[in-house]
């Protein structure tokens, strides 16, 4: 009740202390948002991350079953396939449709092998290991991440600077809000230091003059977050079509976020609360002194 | 906090539980003494003074002061600026603490509170300041109503209590006005009845025409002495000599830190 009349009353101060909450949740959803963009689409890349080895024409089925079967009790392999000749000549006039017909299909060239799809891209390093043994070597003609290794090594590396410089800037973002939150609020309680002194002074306990300022400060983050989810969800609406085509529809950036909106409003709350409550209680605590 | 609130109720200051009942009608109008013209009863003193001195560095504020004071006493301690009236206040309602000596208020030192006590303490007096310390945030009423709601009353009991209050000091239509819509003297009466309107024993005033007109003066000393009837305690730190000189009670003269003289009736003489 007089966390309200306070929030209210206090015109002026109410107001640039929500806006900077409002500022603060905002930084933190969009940073989040980007967070969620960068892992899906280090994830999506390194899914198409594989390697396909192919089987000199004299090794037996059952060498290659062998194999496969070794290769899916690997821990770090998650999928693998077994490539027949009409399977890779099929994938083959998939992709160049033009040379069809100078294919013979009875004599069809194309050799057997395996997809592997790793559980992280890193782990091709393991799988080729085993691919190199001696008792391995000999039967397999190529394998395809020989040829792209420098590629993938560069993409996974960039996957993780991309996933670690998110990470520190959102933390840095949310620790440099912190303070300036908490710099707002203990502002405007200090401009408020004689109304808690008089409070002491007719008999008010510490709790009592404290509670409405911690109802303030659970009111800034109510408000900061509904003003900032509204903002996220205007821009979401406007931009979603922009960053849709410049992800080359890897991801529909419209539907991550609404996918993600119970958890973006439920982390501003929970972020909003907290910092208010205890911007408050810091606040609060520095100048009650009589 | 449940655990201060129940620690408050047993620091009961008062003998007599039925008075301290924070619940108990305001009942202004009821002498708990007999008569003016007796000399209060010796009973033991609701506030005592042992020797109390009060440094700031190297500067004495108090300088050895004791006295004590009984229940429907009216004290006026005079003194120019800077003789310690404001500081003694200060020490009373344990805004600070002694540098040495005993301040005991109805057998308790309150040097020796702590700062978790300290509210239920001041909730037993009525303290009312030079410059009033009204929150400005709120009216009239709700700064007479929050010494009510610090104490737990329950609503009904405030919604009775405040306007009755505000009747008594005058300031029923401003009941919803905010303190810088009315006058100095208008505020210092809102200060008064926030400083009556939970029955304190003992009422402390710091200069509290400091800021007013010789009319508005009258006006709050008039509401000092009708409290006073009512065997409230009340202690006035004034330098204002017409005013202490027409109350014709005990007037304790302050100087340097120091009691130069006591007396009953007394008169504002340097």
């Amino acid at each position: 009740m007089f966390g309200l009349q306070n929030f209210w009353r206090n015109g002026w101060l109410s107001f640039v202390a929500t806006v900077m909450m409002t500022i603060t949740l905002l930084t933190l959803s969009t940073y989040l948002l980007l967070t969620f963009l960068v892992r899906i689409t280090t994830i999506q890349l390194q899914e198409k991350v594989n390697m396909r080895v192919d089987f000199h024409e004299d090794v037996s089925d059952g060498q290659i079953k062998d194999i496969q079967t070794e290769l899916a009790n690997r821990q770090d392999v998650k999928t693998i396939i077994y490539i027949s000749k009409q399977e890779a000549l099929e994938r083959f006039i998939k992709v160049s449709p033009e040379l069809k017909d100078a294919i013979d299909e009875a004599k069809n060239p194309l050799p057997r092998g395996l997809e592997i799809q790793p559980v992280d891209p890193k782990d091709l390093e393991g799988i080729l290991a085993y691919l190199q043994r001696p008792q391995v070597a000999p039967l397999v003609e190529s394998n395809t991440y020989t040829d792209s290794r420098d590629a993938i090594k560069r993409l996974i590396d960039l996957t993780h600077l991309a996933r670690n410089v998110g990470f520190g800037v959102s933390v840095t973002f949310g620790i440099a809000s912190m303070i300036v939150i908490l710099y707002t609020i203990v502002l405007t309680i200090y401009s408020r230091r004689e109304e808690l002194d008089i409070m002491r002074l007719v008999g008010a306990s510490t709790g009592f003059v404290r509670l409405p300022f911690l109802i303030e400060g659970v009111l800034y983050g109510i408000i900061g977050t509904i003003i900032s989810t509204i903002i996220l969800y205007v821009g979401a609406q406007q931009f979603a079509p922009v960053l849709t085509r410049y992800l080359a529809s890897v991801i529909d950036f419209k539907a991550l976020f609404m996918q993600n909106l119970a958890l973006l409003i439920f982390v501003q709350l929970a972020v909003g609360i907290f910092i208010g409550t205890v911007s408050n209680w810091l606040g609060t605590r520095r100048f009650l002194k009589v | 906090m449940d655990a201060n609130s129940r620690e408050g109720r047993n620091l009961s200051l008062r003998p007599t539980p039925s008075a301290t009942d924070i619940n108990a009608p305001v009942a202004l109008k009821t002498p708990r003494t007999p008569s003016l013209a007796q000399p209060p009863k010796k009973t033991s003193p609701l506030v005592e003074l042992l020797d109390v001195k009060k440094y700031y560095g190297q500067v004495k504020a108090l300088d050895g002061i004791s006295f004590s004071a009984q229940e429907g006493e009216f004290i006026s301690f005079v003194g120019a600026s800077g003789a310690g009236k404001s500081t003694l206040v200060k020490l009373l309602i344990r805004e600070e603490r002694p540098s040495a000596g005993e301040i005991q208020v109805v057998g308790r030192n309150i040097a020796a509170l702590s700062f978790a006590e300290v509210p239920f303490y001041r909730r037993k007096l009525g303290v009312v300041f030079q410059d009033f310390k009204l929150l400005s945030q709120k009216t009239v009423a709700e700064n007479v109503a929050y010494a009510l709601e610090i104490c737990d009353v329950d609503d009904a009991e405030i919604r009775e209590r405040v306007p009755k209050i505000l009747n008594l000091v005058g300031l029923a239509r401003f009941a919803k006005r905010y303190p810088h819509e009315i006058s100095g003297g208008e505020q210092q009466r809102t200060a008064i009845a926030r400083a009556l309107v939970h029955n304190p024993q003992i009422v402390i005033a710091d200069e509290p025409t400091g800021n007013l007109d010789p009319e508005s003066s009258l006006e709050v000393i008039d509401s000092f002495k009708k409290i006073n009837e009512t065997g409230t305690l009340v202690i006035l730190a004034s330098h204002n000599k017409a005013i202490v000189d027409n109350l014709r009670r005990r007037v304790i003269l302050l100087r340097d830190g120091k009691i130069i003289s006591d007396q009953t009736p007394g008169r504002y003489a340097l």
